[in-house]
């Protein structure tokens, strides 16, 4: 599925959060958008998957091919997890399949296949308050992947985590990008993440959110690693390039709710 | 300070570092629970037996188990407690259901959202009681006006509590829902009613007190059988005992209804 945002435009009142974004995402391609907070990147994620309405331009799917069955092509990874806390893991999977016409075998057989996936078979009758942050954004991942997306959008997913968990979670990420070759929008601040998982990185300048480079690295997602030398490099270029926006982000005063 | 701390080398109480966080911290025990009934009730009969207290004006607790005995073995209790039980689960669940209903639209939908809102504080506030003979004049002295008033009065805390509920349950789960492309009666069956539970249930606590104190204001404005009818017959002919024994059922009432929503608690929200 290729999507194309086209000419697209946002304000939250006075504030012109996004102005005239135009942007591929090719099958198969995982695009980084990375800037200081405010730049619009968490809301032009919520644009591409339909969850908030632009002020003008449109987000369209170029290309209607999709995995077999898939059930919600536009998935959404969350930073928060977005897990109900009164259903069990395997009811949280559960919970997204329901309304759709599968039967009970063929649901339960989904469920165990993603629980499989993230690691989670041992886990699948424990509640999201008995998991660590670490277990529920792989619950969040099971979820996503058991309604076969076509482009997962992942909106800041190692954010709530802490640094140790970040790091085992960036290398299953990691290695789901590498085998299954699925398309995907990574929002991030942290520019580490965004070298090791994106083809492309978007970079978002602010306050308007405009697009200010998009950085390619043709390194293989399967290739990379923790401290790689280009790696560190185009990290670096990254951090040049938002360097400054990021100190004016830093000084300015909270006027966005 | 902090030089006075350095040079002691001494191994006495005085340099260690003294222990701060002491109290608000009370801890729950049974013992003293059922202790604080056996002392009070001992202390009552106790000023009842040396006529310290006035048998005409507060009965004994031996004369009052005594009353309750009789309206247990005459069968009367069970007359009573049988109307006002009825009357009781009756206009709770006509009010509660009502008020869910209510309280949902109005959590849900902005065509609802304001026209409620403003029905409900305006009317929340009026004693359901002061209404009572007007839902006579409507319904006629029988059952139907009893209903009536313990529903009124069970329906607004409901809608203010379910819609409280309602939109105390995290938007993100909902966008969540309809990022999944979930349809809009699902969100509200598996998203929004859980979520919202836990609210309701705290609330469902505050309309059965309520209940109660307009089952018993009901009773005693016209009813020939019922708790209410029971303690007001009694003051009528100064039978204390028999007054307080009826007292002592609606605390009884009270508690058996509490327990019964701790059960719900427990089975409803047993994933907290």
């Amino acid at each position: 599925m290729r999507l194309t945002i086209k000419n697209v435009s946002h304000r939250y009142d006075q504030v012109e959060a996004l102005r005239d974004i135009d942007l591929t995402i090719e099958p198969g391609e995982v695009v980084a958008l990375i800037g200081p907070s405010g730049c619009g990147k968490s809301t032009l994620l919520s644009i591409i998957g339909g969850m908030l309405k632009p002020s003008s331009g449109d987000v369209l799917i170029d290309d209607q091919a999709k995995p077999d069955g898939c059930l919600n092509p536009l998935t959404y990874v969350f930073q928060d997890f977005a897990l109900l806390p009164w259903r069990t893991v395997a009811g949280n999977i559960s919970l997204v399949l329901e309304d759709h016409p599968l039967s009970k075998a063929e649901r339960d057989a989904r469920i165990e296949e993603v629980l499989a996936q993230t690691n989670l078979s041992d886990f699948r009758d424990a509640y999201p308050k008995q998991l660590s942050g670490g277990m529920k954004q792989r619950v969040g991942i099971a979820r996503a992947l058991a309604v076969r997306p076509a482009v997962l959008l992942m909106d800041e997913p190692l954010s709530a985590l802490d640094a140790q968990t970040r790091i085992l979670l960036l290398d299953e990420f990691s290695d789901l990008f590498a085998r299954t070759g699925m398309t995907a929008v990574y929002v991030t601040h942290n520019l580490n993440e965004a070298v090791r998982l994106a083809h492309r990185v978007v970079a978002l300048r602010r306050r308007p959110g405009t697009i200010k480079e998009i950085h390619s690295i043709d390194i293989p997602i399967s290739d990379r690693t923790e401290g790689m030398a280009e790696l560190v490099a185009h990290e670096q270029a990254l951090w040049n390039l938002i360097r400054d926006e990021a100190v004016a982000a830093d000084k300015e005063l909270e006027n966005v709710a | 300070m902090s030089h006075e701390v350095a040079n002691s080398t001494s191994d006495g109480a005085d340099n260690k570092v003294r222990f701060r966080a002491t109290g608000f911290n009370p801890k729950a025990n049974p013992v003293a629970a059922w202790a604080s009934f056996v002392v009070v009730i001992a202390l009552w009969q106790l000023g009842s037996s040396t006529g310290f207290i006035s048998e005409l004006a507060m009965p004994s607790p031996v004369a009052v188990a005594q009353a309750l005995w009789q309206l247990i073995v005459s069968g009367d209790l069970w007359r009573h407690l049988a109307a006002s039980l009825q009357r009781l689960v009756g206009g709770w669940v006509m009010g509660t259901v009502a008020g869910l209903i209510v309280g949902f639209m109005v959590g849900m939908f902005t065509w609802a959202r304001s026209p409620g809102v403003a029905l409900v504080s305006a009317l929340f506030p009026i004693p359901k009681i002061a209404l009572l003979p007007l839902f006579i004049i409507w319904f006629g002295i029988g059952e139907p006006s009893k209903f009536a008033t313990i529903a009124f009065g069970v329906f607004f805390p409901t809608v203010i509590n379910t819609f409280g509920g309602v939109d105390n349950v995290q938007r993100n789960l909902i966008r969540m829902g309809q990022s999944f492309d979930m349809p809009m009666w699902s969100v509200i069956r598996k998203i929004i009613l859980p979520g919202a539970l836990p609210t309701i249930l705290s609330g469902f606590r505050i309309s059965s007190s309520i209940a109660i104190i307009l089952l018993i204001a009901a009773e005693m404005i016209g009813a020939q059988y019922g708790i209410g009818a029971l303690i007001l017959a009694a003051g009528n002919l100064y039978q204390t005992d028999q007054l307080i024994a009826g007292v002592v059922v609606l605390s009884l009432l009270g508690l058996c209804v509490s327990w019964l929503l701790g059960r719900l608690d427990r089975w409803l929200l047993g994933w907290r």
